[in-house]
């Protein structure tokens, strides 16, 4: 079935990016929210050591939506895991996204996709929606730090690009 | 046969997420799909008509304008028409859903744009 049968001038067709089937493209896109996943987890692990908190404090707020604000307690290690695995379904799943409207493996329109897609998590999910639990709120994560704890997420996304090479046989 | 899945697919997450996660009742939820079909299939109108127009079409750069004008129209379309969606956890768990849902609208969408683009360089032709 034929749905964008006529280029247009500019070639600027988005129904075929918005409806191509890749799966292997898709795959791609999920190792790369795993290894985004383990920056962003490490990454934020490192901001927090350095700056005396808990150590497990950005795992443990990835929990809250969870298991409520007894997540947060510093002798709690059930909370870990939950918190760990919430974080990598979040960003295996944009990181499916990503790989689905990114068709190019070349590396600079990749980092720039990567910027908006670590803004957008940093506005949208960060300050908007994580906020809008009461526990969180009150957890009251440094926006500053998390800023570039995502833009760090969003920038390992492009590692898609070396997946999708591994995947495809160097096409 | 891609729209349709891609469609299907998005209609499905929407209902269960919807329903089990945001408390909506199937009727707001269907209207959704309903309006998200309508705005991607306008959103994809302007988007081409855009292109066509001098001043527009030097904005339109690349895909990533090209993107951020259909964001632009589909989003404030669900803001007006959804007042569910004016919620931000309403919104944030749905925009992807409900986009993909909309993908039934490019069934629609293939034979008008061959119709548009058919009827301009038809046009170009005569002038």
């Amino acid at each position: 079935m034929n749905t964008h049968s006529t280029q247009t001038e500019q070639d600027l067709d988005i129904v075929a990016i918005w409806l191509r089937r890749d799966p292997a493209r898709w795959v791609a896109g999920a190792l790369a929210g795993v290894v985004a996943s383990a920056v962003l987890i490490l990454f934020a692990m490192m901001l927090c050591k350095a700056n005396g908190m808990d150590l497990w404090y950005p795992v443990k707020v990835a929990a809250i939506p969870f298991m409520g604000g007894a997540a947060m307690d510093y002798d709690n290690s059930a909370s870990i895991f939950p918190g760990i695995l919430a974080i990598e379904v979040f960003s295996v799943f944009w990181g499916v996204l990503f790989g689905h409207f990114t068709g190019t493996n070349r590396f600079l329109p990749l980092l720039g996709v990567g910027f908006t897609w670590g803004v957008f998590t940093w506005i949208f999910w960060v300050n908007l929606f994580l906020s809008s639990f009461r526990e969180m709120y009150v957890a009251s994560i440094p926006k500053g730090g998390a800023f570039f704890v995502c833009l760090a997420w969003g920038f390992a996304l492009t590692s898609v690009s070396i997946f999708d090479r591994l995947i495809k046989g160097g096409k | 046969m891609n729209a349709i899945i891609f469609g299907l697919i998005g209609t499905a997450v929407t209902l269960f997420l919807g329903k089990t996660f945001l408390a909506l009742e199937y009727d707001q939820l269907l209207f959704s799909v309903l309006i998200a079909n309508v705005l991607c299939f306008s959103s994809l109108i302007v988007v081409l008509q855009a292109e066509a127009h001098p001043q527009l079409k030097k904005l339109l750069v690349s895909i990533a304008h090209a993107w951020a004008l259909f964001w632009l129209v589909f989003i404030s379309g669900i803001l007006i028409t959804c007042s569910w969606m004016r919620d931000v956890k309403t919104m944030l768990v749905l925009w992807i859903p409900l986009f993909f849902s909309g993908a039934f609208s490019a069934l629609v969408f293939g034979p008008v744009q061959d119709r548009i683009v058919w009827a301009r360089q038809r046009r170009s032709m005569h002038r």
